[in-house]
């Protein structure tokens, strides 16, 4: 009895530390070294070598070659990310096995509970691949769950936000790889111009569905987007990744909407193009609305066919006109602006202002007030792109504009309507993604940012907070960083089934997603405390024979 | 006990390195070409540039890099050649829109564009100078006295080069024959619709040609709001009759001698 619980004592401290080790290496280790380039690397191998000097001698092979051996197998499953579920699951037995046989001759660790603590180890990631424990330090992660792209076309899933009963749903593109009679039945009915066939039979291996992430009791669930859905997407969302040079055609079959990829150009006008390099920004603008015009009027088609017809979500632009203001007041406004950015309160804290972006410029146009309040022109050394952000720089106050230009910097309007730039980001990789409003007791900027120390573009998911200087300027002051790279499309989401606002992310390059919530828990400083109680641990422990047990 | 201490020694530096997922890193590549930073004559002749524009529109053969860069939101998708011209009807070159890939010959009447790995006939270009269409922009800045910058002197690819900018409107370029008359490509259009568009231009202060071309600006599409374009143009081994002259490619060779039209 005595000595069946101290077994599974003993398998549990392996599985404890199976866990720990890797959680280790990914909150404290691995940053150390992404942040602080030598000096993380000298910090980390002084960690290691204190917990070495822990490990009294007769127990240190063993419990070294157990952490490496703990290591090498979530390293090496989380490689598999990939793979086929078949394929992961038969090389994650192999690898397993044949790491514990190397650990079980090399290291004598103990059989049985180090099979466990590996298993346990697999079995983690099935459920948060071991990157993503990093968000563990800040957030909850609600889902990763993954759509399938081919990333030399889509590099990340598109995601267009619409408005749905209860909250907020994802459109997105999912990988359809047609069944024979389909293949054969598109085929012999593809007739309608010259090139036709051509273009069934080579996109038939790419194609995409459209899809539609739906929360289902909390968690996004993929379903197929009802017409009323599609009718509220700007299909331009869907394309950003190989916009204008290739084309998302869009067709309709059994009411579900499909997605191939067509050159813009023919292979003639590309290389016309192409010898003209004095005429690149004009031919390119010109392709780019040629392109535009034609998906939208793809997509209107589409739409047609299932019955709808388009009702684009929110505030928007179409001809230079401001569409979707609602009953009460003017339904459209004649305004020189190409895209809505957002809504906000930038000029007054109680209006509701809507920012535009227009021919390089950005205007706060009032709801209120029935007019635009404030203008901010770009010119050709600093553009004024598509890629904004807003929010507030401190709790309750007025939004700023994060314009993710290189650099990144704040824009600020005052009551009056004068613009000031209150922060230029140091690097050019800088990047804003979205504001945090709902954490107290400071709004969270969150960023994508490279290291300050190492000259590496890689950049992780950080958190900053504003503080002003006394001149009117300010500067970001980090809250915290979660080791990640790749993070992109960080998106705010009213979940129907889920109180507070969560975010919904892309991992770039593998159609990962994941739904996040911000949370308190102190995972970072708890697992430093775990760590150095351990290592004062080993230090007190005095094992008494050769190749006894640490007993904690 | 000496060389077990060692052991515990190299096995530390071992587990620290692994753990910590250090690996030797790979330099990234950089393009033997710099960019000017700062404007340091605001005013400057236009004399040197039309010089050394009037001499690089006669040369008569050279090896062409370019790049056009379209920030979308967070991505960014690009359109790149690389590829050889000699005038007055020789061309050789690749064309990368984002994932596909084009390449094309042409020598004379002789034109063949090539799409995975099979080459077909195509349409010859009628005017390989790609030269040519910086005249337009420095014409128009000159008629409207627009005035010319100096920047920072800056080595580009393999000698040092005066810096000149000049601010245009979008559109005073005449565009490619397939895009005239097309919806949205009038001058008109562009200019109303797209940003000022700011030139640089890189003149060789050995060779005298012009060695690069950079631009600057935003177009505005609708539906999808401002996009941010950079465009970089470089011109290489210029009238280098060893390097820069055009040969038929080989796989188009050994297609044709298969009888394969």
């Amino acid at each position: 009895m005595a000595k069946s619980s101290k077994t599974v004592g003993l398998w549990i401290w392996y599985i404890f530390w199976a866990l720990f080790a890797n959680a280790v290496y990914v909150w404290i280790l691995r940053p150390l070294v992404d942040d602080l380039a030598l000096y993380g690397v000298l910090a980390a191998i002084a960690v290691i070598l204190l917990w070495l000097s822990s490990l009294k001698r007769p127990i240190r092979r063993r419990w070294v070659i157990y952490t490496l051996f703990a290591l090498m197998v979530a390293e090496g499953y989380s490689t598999l990310a990939f793979a086929s579920k078949i394929k992961q699951g038969l090389v994650a037995v192999a690898m397993l096995l044949l790491l514990w046989l190397m650990a079980v001759i090399v290291g004598r660790v103990r059989p049985v509970a180090a099979l466990l603590g590996g298993a346990s180890v697999v079995i983690a990631q099935v459920f948060l691949p071991l990157n993503d424990w990093a968000f563990l330090t800040h957030f909850r992660v609600l889902q990763d769950a993954q759509v399938n792209l081919r990333v030399q076309n889509s590099p990340e899933a598109p995601f267009a936000v619409i408005p749905v009963a209860g909250g907020q749903a994802i459109i997105t593109i999912d990988s359809h790889i047609p069944t024979r009679q389909e293949l054969e039945q598109r085929a012999i009915s593809a007739t309608d111009s010259p090139d036709a066939l051509y273009n069934v039979l080579q996109t038939a291996q790419g194609e995409y569905e459209i899809v539609e992430l739906k929360s289902v009791g909390g968690h996004l669930k993929k379903v197929v987007p009802t017409p009323q859905d599609l009718a509220r997407v700007n299909p331009l969302d869907l394309v950003r990744a190989f916009f204008p040079y290739e084309l998302a055609n869009w067709y309709v079959d059994n009411g579900r909407v499909y997605e191939y990829l067509t050159p813009f150009l023919t292979d003639q006008q590309a290389v016309e193009a192409a010898l003209d390099p004095a005429a690149y920004p004009a031919s390119f603008q010109a392709i780019a609305n040629q392109a535009s015009a034609k998906e939208v009027a793809n997509w209107d088609d589409c739409l047609a066919e299932l019955g709808v017809k388009p009702d684009r979500a929110g505030v928007y632009v179409s001809n230079d006109r401001l569409m979707g203001l609602g009953a009460g007041r003017a339904s459209a406004v004649t305004m020189q602006a190409e895209s809505v950015v957002g809504e906000g309160h930038f000029t007054s804290s109680r209006d509701d202002q809507i920012l535009l972006v227009g021919d390089n410029s950005l205007h706060v146009y009032d709801v209120n007030l029935g007019r635009i309040v404030a203008s901010y022109q770009g010119s050709a050394d600093n553009p004024v792109p598509n890629d904004i952000r807003i929010g507030p720089l401190v709790a309750g106050g007025r939004d700023a504009v994060f314009v993710n230009a290189s650099p990144a910097y704040i824009l600020t309007v005052s009551p009056q309507g004068t613009w000031r730039r209150v922060y230029t980001a140091p690097s050019q990789s800088f990047r804003f993604e979205t504001v945090l409003t709902g954490v107290k007791p400071y709004p969270e900027i969150l960023t994508n940012d490279p290291s300050y120390v190492r000259n590496s573009p890689v950049r992780y998911f950080s958190a900053y907070r504003f503080v002003p200087n006394a001149n009117g300027t300010g500067q970001l002051v980090r809250v915290w960083r979660v080791f990640r790279t790749n993070v992109v499309n960080v998106t705010p989401l009213h979940l129907a089934g889920v109180p507070s606002e969560v975010l919904a992310l892309d991992i770039y390059g593998t159609g990962d997603y994941l739904v996040i919530s911000p949370w308190n828990v102190p995972v970072l400083p708890a697992a430093s405390v775990a760590l150095l109680a351990i290592i004062v641990g080993g230090w007190l422990y005095r094992p008494r024979r050769e190749g006894e047990e640490r007993s904690r | 006990m000496k060389s077990s201490r060692r052991t515990v020694l190299a096995l530390a530096l071992c587990a620290g390195l692994l753990a910590t997922g250090c690996t030797p890193g790979v330099q990234s590549v950089s393009i033997a070409s710099g960019t000017a930073t700062q404007v340091v004559s605001s005013h400057v002749s236009w004399s040197p540039l039309v010089k050394a524009l009037d001499k690089s529109e006669t040369a008569s053969m050279y090896k062409l890099q370019t790049a056009v860069n379209i920030q979308n939101g967070n991505l960014h998708t690009s359109f790149t050649v690389y590829g050889t011209i000699q005038q007055p009807n020789m061309a050789s070159i690749q064309v990368h829109e984002n994932n596909f890939n084009i390449a094309f010959y042409q020598q004379g009447q002789v034109a063949y564009q090539q799409d995975g790995t099979i080459w077909s006939p195509a349409q010859p270009v009628s005017n390989l100078n790609a030269y040519e269409g910086y005249r337009d922009i420095v014409e128009y800045a000159m008629a409207h006295h627009l005035p010319l910058q100096k920047m920072n002197r800056t080595y580009v690819v393999d000698e040092y080069c005066d810096v000149y900018r000049v601010v245009v409107p979008n559109g005073v370029v005449s565009l490619p024959a397939f895009l005239g008359g097309a919806p949205g490509a009038s001058s008109a259009e562009l200019a109303t619709h797209a940003s000022e568009v700011a030139y640089v231009f890189y003149v060789g202060e050995t060779s005298g040609y012009i060695r690069q071309i950079q631009t600057q600006s935003v177009g505005v599409v609708d539906s999808v709001g401002s996009l941010i374009m950079q465009t970089t143009t470089i011109f290489q081994d210029i009238d280098n009759a060893e390097l820069a002259k055009v040969q038929i490619p080989v796989s188009l060779v050994q297609q044709l001698e298969q009888g394969v039209q």
